[in-house]
C-alpha cells in the first residue's frame, strides 16, 4: 500500500538530509518507526502525509504517486485519505471538544459537514469515553482524554492512512497503553494502516512491524513483532 | 465562508479580551469624527433654524455672538442691558413690532425669560397644560424644564438668588407654575417664562410689602406674637399682597437684555437698522450672518479636529493591525496545525479575514450606537458647551 523508493529530503539551509532507500508498508498493517531525535522520523511522516514533498524518488500510498502530485493535490489527499495524531494534540483551544473531532470538515469544502458527520463524531467520542464532554471546551480536559480527542478527530474522515508521530509523548504510563490500545482499535474499526513515530520500545509488541530510522541510511532494516519481542 | 466565519467566531470569543479592546479601539477612534460631524450638523441646522426664523434683534454694544446666542438661544450671557425706552421707540416708528426680553436669572439652572405674549404669538407657543400667565410672580414652564423638574400646574419654582454672599441683594422669587408649554424642539423648550414684570421683581426692580400678620408661620413658642415677624427666605406673590407689588422708577427706566424685532419686511428692517448705525450704546443685529460666522468658527475648529481624529484613526488602525499581527505569531502553531491537517492557505486566510470583519462589523454597530446616543443625548451637552 505505501511504497517509497530512494526518497531524498533536504531542509534548506540545513545539513540534515533524509534518504529512505526503500520501504514498503502493506494496506492495514499496523507500524512502528523508532529512532533518535532528528534522524528523520517526523520528516518522513509528513512526506507520507503529503505535507512535504520529497526532493527526489517515489512516494506512493495505495497507488497515489505522491511525488508527482502538486500542493493542492496532497493537500486534497491529506484531508481525506491521511488521519494525524501528534504529539501535542494540536486541538484548537478556540473550539470544543466536539468541533475539535469535527476539525477536518471545518476546514475543508471537499468534506461535507452533515447530520452523518455529527453522529459519527458523537459515536467516535462515545466510544473513547468521551460521550459527555462534546460541549466541553478542551482546556478543561487532561492530557489523556486530550489525546483521545485527538484520535478521533485523526478517524473521523475514515482514512486509510493513520499517521501519529509520537502520540504518548507526553502521557503517563497508564496514559500510554491506553492512547496506543485506541489507536489500534480505531485504525482496525477503519481497515486503516497505522504507522506510529515512537520512542517507546515497551510499546513495539502490538504492531505488526517496527523500523529503526538509525540503520535506514544504509538500507531499512525491518524487524517484525517477533524481533521486537 | 460559514465555517470560516464560525471559526473565527470561536476564535475570538476564546480572546474576548483582546477582541473587546480591539473593537473598542476602533469604536472610539470611528465614532469621535462621525459623532463630531453629526453634532456639528445638527447644531448648525438648529441654530439656522432658529437663525432663520428671527429678523433681527436690538442689544447693548458687545460681542455680537453673545448678543445673538443669548436672544435665541438664552444660553450666554447678554453682552449688556439696554431700557425698556428702546422697544418703546422701536414700536413708535411704526416699522415693527419690538419683542422684549430680559433674561439674567435662573431656576434650578433653567433660564428664567421676562417676555411679553408678543413673543409667545411670534415663537408660536401653546400651552398643553394648565393655562397663561395671570399676574405677576406666575411662570410657564417649557416641556423640557416641566419634564427635568417634575413640575406641573399649580407647583412652585423659585429663581436662583442673585448672590447668595450679597445678605442686602434681593430676595429669590417663589413664583407659581401656571402651565406648561408644547414642546417644540427649540431652546423655548429649556425655559421658565415670565412676564417682563415678574423677571424684573427678581432683579429687585419692583417689590411688594408682607403683611407680618399674613404669614403662616407660628412665632417661636413663648416670645411675644408680633413682636417677631418671621422673615421669608424668598418673595412670593400671593392674592393678599399682589396689589402692593409695584416698580421705583419709570417703566422706560426698566431694564431689557434684548429686543427680538417682529418686522413686516425687508424694508423695514433696512430702515430700523439705519437707525442704528450711528448709535454706540445700542446694537442691532441679522442673526442669520452672525450665526454663519459663528459657524465658520465652529467649522474651523472641526476642521482642526478632523485632522486630529484622523491622525488618532490612523494610529489606531496601525496598531489594530500591529495586534492582530502579533496574535497571528502566537497563533502560528494552530494555523501550522490546520495546514498539516489538509486546510488550504486560502482558507486560513478567509478565517483571519473573517475575524477582522466580525471585528469591524462589532465596531461598527457600535459606531451607530454610539452615533445615535450622541445625537439623543449629547446634542443638547454639545450645544450648551458651545453656547455657554
Amino acid at each position: 500500500m505505501i511504497t517509497v523508493r530512494d526518497v531524498t529530503f533536504e531542509y534548506p539551509q540545513s545539513t540534515f538530509a533524509l534518504n529512505v532507500p526503500r520501504l514498503d508498508v502493506p494496506a492495514g498493517e499496523h507500524f512502528a518507526i523508532t529512532g533518535p531525535s532528528g534522524c528523520g522520523k517526523t520528516t518522513l511522516l509528513q512526506i507520507l502525509a503529503g505535507i512535504l514533498p520529497a526532493s527526489a524518488g517515489q512516494v506512493q500510498v495505495a497507488g497515489v504517486e505522491l511525488s508527482a502530485m502538486s500542493g493542492t493535490e496532497r493537500r486534497s489527499f491529506r484531508i481525506t485519505s491521511v488521519g494525524q495524531v501528534f504529539q501535542n494534540f494540536e486541538l484548537l483551544e478556540s473550539l470544543n471538544l466536539g468541533d475539535n473531532i469535527l476539525l477536518p470538515y471545518l476546514i475543508n469544502g471537499a468534506l461535507k459537514l452533515d447530520a452523518g458527520a455529527r453522529t459519527r463524531a458523537a459515536e467516535l467520542a462515545t466510544s473513547v469515553g468521551l460521550g459527555e464532554m462534546l460541549n466541553r471546551s478542551v482546556t478543561m480536559l487532561s492530557q489523556g482524554e486530550r489525546q483521545r480527542a485527538a484520535i478521533c478527530r485523526a478517524v473521523i474522515t475514515r482514512p486509510m492512512l493513520i499517521l501519529a508521530d509520537e502520540p504518548t509523548g507526553n502521557l503517563d504510563a497508564n496514559s500510554k497503553l491506553a492512547t496506543m490500545n485506541l489507536l489500534h482499535e480505531q485504525a482496525r474499526a477503519a481497515s486503516a494502516t497505522l504507522i506510529v513515530v515512537t520512542h517507546d520500545y515497551s510499546l513495539l509488541g502490538d504492531f505488526d512491524r517496527h523500523l529503526d530510522f538509525a540503520e535506514i541510511a544504509a538500507e531499512a532494516v525491518v524487524y517484525t513483532s517477533e524481533d521486537s519481542r | 465562508m460559514r465555517h470560516a466565519v464560525f471559526l473565527a467566531w470561536r476564535n475570538l470569543i476564546a480572546g474576548r479580551l483582546r477582541a473587546a479592546i480591539l473593537v473598542g479601539c476602533l469604536t472610539v477612534a470611528v465614532s469621535l469624527p462621525i459623532v463630531m460631524h453629526l453634532l456639528v450638523s445638527r447644531f448648525q441646522e438648529q441654530l439656522t433654524r432658529r437663525a432663520e426664523a428671527t429678523q433681527l434683534i436690538v442689544g447693548a454694544t458687545g460681542s455680537r455672538f453673545d448678543l445673538t446666542l443669548h436672544a435665541l438661544y438664552f444660553e450666554s450671557d447678554a453682552p449688556g442691558e439696554i431700557t425698556m425706552r428702546e422697544a418703546t421707540e422701536i414700536g413708535e416708528t411704526g416699522l415693527a413690532t419690538p419683542i422684549p426680553l430680559y433674561a439674567m436669572f435662573r431656576a434650578d439652572r433653567f433660564r428664567i425669560v421676562g417676555a411679553t405674549a408678543d413673543y409667545h404669538r411670534y415663537r408660536r407657543l401653546k400651552v398643553a397644560r394648565g393655562e397663561g400667565m395671570k399676574r405677576i410672580g406666575d411662570c410657564i414652564l417649557g416641556a423640557t424644564v416641566a419634564t427635568s423638574l417634575g413640575l406641573s400646574p399649580g407647583d412652585k419654582l423659585t429663581s436662583e438668588p442673585e448672590n447668595v454672599l450679597d445678605p442686602a441683594g434681593s430676595y429669590p422669587l417663589r413664583m407659581r407654575v401656571n402651565g406648561v408649554l408644547s414642546p417644540t424642539g427649540s431652546p423655548d423648550d429649556s425655559v421658565v417664562f415670565v412676564s417682563l414684570e415678574t423677571a424684573w421683581i427678581i432683579a429687585g426692580r419692583g417689590h411688594g410689602h408682607q403683611n407680618p400678620g399674613d404669614n403662616s408661620h407660628s412665632p417661636v413658642e413663648g416670645e411675644e406674637e408680633g413682636a417677631f415677624a418671621t422673615v421669608e427666605s424668598f418673595t412670593e406673590v400671593t392674592d393678599e399682597n399682589e396689589h402692593s407689588f409695584h416698580f421705583h422708577g419709570r417703566r422706560e427706566d426698566l431694564p431689557l437684555t434684548a429686543i427680538l424685532i417682529d418686522a413686516p419686511d425687508e424694508r423695514a428692517e433696512t430702515l430700523l437698522m439705519g437707525r442704528y448705525l450711528a448709535r454706540d450704546d445700542a446694537t442691532i443685529l441679522e442673526p442669520p450672518l452672525i450665526i454663519e460666522q459663528l459657524m465658520q468658527l465652529v467649522f474651523r475648529v472641526e476642521r482642526f479636529l478632523d485632522v486630529a481624529t484622523l491622525a488618532l484613526l490612523s494610529t489606531t488602525t496601525v496598531l489594530v493591525l500591529l495586534v492582530f499581527a502579533l496574535s497571528l505569531r502566537l497563533r502560528q502553531r494552530e494555523i501550522q496545525t490546520l495546514f498539516k491537517l489538509g486546510c488550504c492557505r486560502f482558507m486560513i486566510a478567509r478565517i483571519l479575514f473573517a475575524e477582522l470583519a466580525i471585528i469591524g462589523l462589532a465596531s461598527a454597530l457600535l459606531v451607530a450606537v454610539v452615533s445615535l446616543a450622541a445625537l439623543r443625548f449629547g446634542s443638547q451637552l454639545f450645544e450648551s458647551l458651545l453656547l455657554s
